[in-house]
């Protein structure tokens, strides 16, 4: 009984109808075009996608790439026909554990290996507290950045985020690029630390990318 | 609990400012699978209310359906390096920029085919649309290789050839130019067209043919008929003979030769336009005489031959080792 009520909120909401609503114009197209609704998603959805993986890799360009790999995977496994959910839940639950899969390869103990885009979702939705964790760790990694230097940051960001060469930061900010080096390599050796303390990288959150 | 205060709540936990309780709050909230698809919709909302970069989203779709479309395997991705990216595109660049100038430069043969005949050399074949054409020696029919046929039917002559032009069902008009500008247009018929350095003709077999010079563009094109003969000057303009013999001027199919009262200099000239052989006249007397009748040559020699017969005129051979071969015609 309780559990009818509930989907009857869900239903009614004005905010639920919404979900229904929004993605419905894109399932229709689809049906009939292939190629037309997967423009539509990618066009609906690589913005927010890229915005919410840059808080966690910090960088622009790789950022991109995963989001991009994500849609490219999305298209030639025809996976439009296989989603339970949501494309919206899909895409990002699956852009985040690229996210994280990057993270894990760059700042790991464990040796660098080359990381695959998990994209059959075959693990499922992410328990609630895993949905929490991929919270906390880009709240962590923001607040490592921030605990540095307001230069260390400033290089940090030109570096990574705008994936400017270090010459040219030196340059504009009036530094060797020596300098530049020394605090690029400080800001990676604290998000390392602070990564691996956290056990934000081997955990529950490792624990399903197999 | 409704679910703006949810909505407050995740936007606290989005944020970093969640506290303990907010997340065992949103632990239970996000128990119920229904409400993750909220959770997401919400996420959605706000990273686009807070972006954290602006992409260019057309360009990366544009560079996506291209990726899609070359993939033939997963690629993982890899931690993008500038360097390669620059070297690679600095290549196809140059690749591209080659190919585009080969293409300028080769254009004509890629959309053209050219029909071309030696000196001495006759040629028979068909035209995509069905068309027959023969083609006299020392000339070139250029054809249009694609679409011939289906939105127009243009060729371009240099030298002379003979047409059987079939009526198309969508009455599209063949057309012939020449180097002299002259446009000849039919919709199926059989007509001959001579254009060379000395200027052109054009007889017409069957049907009917409609002619004009470009460089008389005023004058109205000119309907001919079957025996029609039409010669063409330098300046573009059209001498009209009816009921001429056709035969005379399309004997070169069958390697005759035809003159009427024709002046020996000017049957060198056609000598020269079929066998690329050079003739001096060494009399100018002899320049004037003129000849009549009909003879069959294949060659050069042949027809020196009969020259020198009906001349009663010597033939000396000039230096063999130039090109053109010369002859001197002298008594």
């Amino acid at each position: 009984m309780i559990d009818k009520v509930k989907r009857l909120n869900f239903l009614t909401d004005e905010n639920s109808s919404r979900i229904v609503d929004s993605e419905i114009l894109i399932r229709k197209n689809f049906e009939i075009d292939r190629e037309k609704g997967y423009e539509l998603l990618f066009k609906r959805y690589y913005q927010p996608l890229c915005s919410h993986a840059v808080r966690f890799v910090y960088s622009k360009e790789v950022a991109e790439d995963l989001v991009m790999e994500v849609f490219s995977q999305f298209w030639q496994k025809n996976l439009h026909l296989g989603i339970q959910s949501s494309y919206r839940a899909y895409l990002f639950t699956t852009v985040r554990h690229a996210s994280f899969a990057y993270l894990r390869a760059e700042f790991s103990r464990e040796k660098p290996v080359e990381f695959l885009v998990e994209t059959s979702g075959a693990n499922g939705p992410d328990t609630p507290q895993q949905l929490l964790q991929f919270h906390e760790l880009y709240v962590k990694i923001e607040e490592v950045i921030r605990s540095a230097s307001p230069q260390s940051q400033k290089v940090f960001v030109m570096s990574r985020f705008e994936g400017k060469k270090n010459p040219v930061i030196a340059e504009e900010l009036n530094l060797s690029t020596k300098t530049v080096e020394g605090h690029i390599t400080k800001m990676l050796a604290l998000l390392r630390q602070s990564l691996r303390n956290y056990g934000m990288l081997s955990t529950l959150l490792g624990a399903f990318l197999i | 609990m409704n679910n703006t205060i949810y909505k407050q709540t995740l936007t606290a936990l989005f944020e970093g400012r969640a506290t303990a309780l907010q997340k065992s709050l949103i632990v239970d909230f996000l128990s119920v699978p229904e409400n993750q698809e909220l959770y997401f919709l919400w996420l959605e909302e706000w990273e686009l209310q807070n972006p954290q970069l602006i992409t260019d989203t057309d360009l990366a779709y544009l560079q996506l359906v291209g990726k899609s479309v070359n993939l033939q395997t997963t690629n993982p991705p890899r931690t993008v390096d500038p360097r390669r990216w620059i070297w690679f595109m600095g290549i196809a660049a140059s690749i591209t920029f080659l190919l585009v100038i080969t293409g300028y430069f080769f254009q004509d043969s890629i959309l053209n085919r050219k029909y071309s005949t030696a000196y001495g050399e006759l040629k028979s074949f068909v035209l995509p649309d069905g068309s027959n054409v023969t083609l006299n020696a020392n000339s070139t029919l250029t054809v249009p290789r694609f679409d011939f046929g289906k939105r127009s039917r243009e060729v371009w002559l240099s030298g002379e050839a003979e047409f059987s032009v079939r009526h198309l069902p969508n009455n599209i008009r063949f057309i012939v130019r020449t180097p002299d500008q002259l446009e000849v247009q039919v919709l199926g018929t059989e007509f001959m067209v001579y254009s060379r350095a000395k200027g052109s003709k054009v007889v017409l077999n069957k049907g009917k043919v409609q002619l004009r010079s470009l460089k008389q563009q005023e004058i109205k094109p000119l309907v001919i008929n079957p025996g029609d003969v039409v010669i063409i000057s330098k300046q573009g303009n059209l001498t009209l003979s009816h009921n001429q013999v056709i035969t005379a001027h399309t004997g070169w199919k069958d390697h005759h030769f035809t003159f009427e009262e024709t002046p020996v200099s000017e049957i060198a000239d056609q000598l020269n336009e079929v066998f690329g052989v050079r003739i001096i006249i060494a009399d100018s007397a002899l320049a004037k005489r003129t000849l009549g009748g009909t003879f069959k040559a294949e060659t050069a020699d042949q027809f020196l031959q009969v020259m020198a017969d009906i001349l009663e005129v010597r033939i000396i051979p000039g230096n063999s080792k130039k090109n053109p071969e010369t002859y001197t015609l002298t008594y």
